[in-house]
């Protein structure tokens, strides 16, 4: 006989709300059920009736965690519609400030793994890890959440002290490498605890249409700094980490890796980051935009965000699409649960690294 | 349109040369994607040939039209590059690929809700984001209008 279990809204084992049934027989998954829209605030519909700058804020609102991936994303489709040139500096400040929140993106998603496996020492550890790169993102903007960093142009604020965010890009990967990665990526019990649970198999990442890390763990090789590269990514070398396994495990060590490769990335940065301005003029707040529809894309944290932003000559967008990492890939939740025992629910969900703010907008 | 480009849209419902992109069958580079304007588009045909080609669907994004119509770009992303098919509804309906895409099924229950696309062909339009007894047509301007 089956039954179900509803989890949520107030979910156990995130801070956001959404809820999960779950169809048992026994301890057995057999068929889950999503519910989202919680956190829906029709940001899209919002920023319709704002002028271009004030969406920049707004967007920025999106999400809590990689906030400043809206605004860049933003930016650069309103760039685009005005034919911008953004300075070389502005645009690997932009790099940098995505690198160090994917830092922190990543690292908070480790300690949410941690806690979840029964791992608390780790859990606290990366939870102290992520400090330091709060800290840093908090002594170049003066903020740990919504930065504020960017503007249609460029960027507001320089990056000057470079020595202090290697020393902090030193700091992070010697823990990195001495505890995190070996954790995750060697310890038998997290292999045991991971290892064949919560599996999306290539063919279903590919049809789901899933992204970021959760499709490089399904063997979906995709990454848009590389694939299609914006800003100066293509002016850095970096790998990216690919598992074929499709568990759990392989997104642990897809996102360990990661890690590394945002602190390779950010030590190029700060080698060849040019002198020069951070910003060109676009008169805003009174900007108008000429009639138009363009797209922007990067690769945040979980994966791909995308914008489309139509203008029509006002200083008001006529319309923004924002499709956010997390919106593509909650969907496949459905199918990774599914035959899963019920204890690893609360893991398997987690490991797709939601994001509901995102989601809902 | 090219006489080449009208005899593969009218023999296949829409036009094979997308790989090829030419500019004289409509295709055009701009703003970070290429874009084709199909006003008669058929969206089953276009999601099997991208499916077939190992495109990933990106999103949909709809756009209010004056009449009562919905522009609909379907983004679709091809070995790293953007491409946009843009078409409108008809009678504010349009065909469901959800069923050949899963990838869509999401994005065409918000369109559903935020501008009341009705997405022919799909099973059902369970609520996504709006709460029950909201209505439908959430981000349609005359919903707004005070």
């Amino acid at each position: 006989m089956s039954y179900r279990i509803p989890i949520g809204p107030y979910h156990p084992a995130l801070e956001e709300p959404y809820k999960l049934d779950l169809i048992c027989e026994g301890e057995t998954v057999r068929e889950a059920e999503l519910h989202v829209g919680f956190n829906f605030r029709n940001i899209e519909y919002l920023a319709e009736r704002r002028n271009y700058q004030q969406v920049i804020a707004l967007v920025e609102r999106v999400c809590g965690i990689c906030s400043n991936v809206h605004s860049v994303t933003f930016c650069l489709t309103v760039e685009r519609l005005l034919g911008l040139e953004v300075p070389e500096r502005a645009q690997y400040i932009r790099v940098a400030m995505a690198e160090l929140e994917r830092l922190h993106s990543h690292i908070l998603w480790a300690g949410i793994a941690a806690k979840l496996i029964g791992f608390k020492t780790m859990f606290m550890s990366c939870f102290a890890m992520r400090e330091k790169v709060m800290d840093m993102l908090e002594a170049i903007s003066g903020n740990r959440v919504n930065y504020g960093m960017n503007c249609i142009g460029g960027v507001v604020r320089d990056m000057s002290d470079t020595g202090a965010i290697l020393s902090m890009v030193d700091a992070i990967e010697k823990e990195l490498v001495s505890s995190i990665i070996p954790v995750f990526t060697t310890n038998s019990t997290v292999r045991d605890r991971c290892a064949g649970i919560g599996v999306l198999t290539n063919q279903q990442a590919k049809s789901m249409g899933i992204v970021g890390p959760l499709a490089r763990a399904s063997g979906v090789t995709q990454d848009l700094r590389r694939d299609a590269p914006y800003l100066v990514y293509d002016r850095l070398e970096f790998d990216v980490p690919v598992q074929t396994d499709g568990d759990v495990r392989a997104r642990l060590v897809v996102r360990a890796l990661e890690l590394l490769e945002s602190c390779r990335i950010l030590r190029q940065v700060m080698r060849d980051m040019p002198e020069g301005p951070i910003a060109v003029s676009t008169g805003a707040p009174r900007l108008k935009v000429p009639a138009g529809t363009a797209v922007a894309r990067i690769e945040a944290p979980r994966g791909e965000v995308f914008y489309s932003v139509t203008a029509n000559g006002t200083d008001t967008p006529q319309r923004v699409k924002v499709r956010t990492p997390t919106f593509a890939n909650m969907p496949s939740m459905q199918w990774a649960v599914v035959g899963a025992q019920l204890a690893d629910a609360p893991l398997i969900q987690a490991s797709i690294d939601p994001c509901y703010s995102c989601t809902d907008r | 349109m090219t006489e080449r480009a009208v005899m593969l849209e009218r023999e296949i419902g829409w036009d094979v040369s997308l790989l090829d992109l030419r500019a004289e069958d409509g295709w055009e580079q701009k703003n970070g994607a290429w874009w084709i304007a199909q006003e008669k588009l058929d969206p089953r045909a276009m999601t099997r040939f991208m499916l077939a080609q190992d495109a990933r669907f990106v999103t949909v994004t709809a756009m209010e039209m004056e009449g009562g119509e919905t522009r609909l770009d379907y983004h679709w992303d091809l070995k790293g590059v953007i491409l946009t098919f843009s078409t409108q509804t008809r009678e504010n309906k349009f065909p469901s690929i959800s069923d050949l895409c899963p990838a869509a099924d999401w994005l065409e229950r918000e369109t559903y809700e935020y501008f009341s696309v009705e997405f022919t062909g799909r099973i059902s339009n369970k609520q996504l984001m709006l709460r029950p007894g909201l209505e439908a047509g959430l981000n349609r301007r005359q919903i707004g209008k005070p």
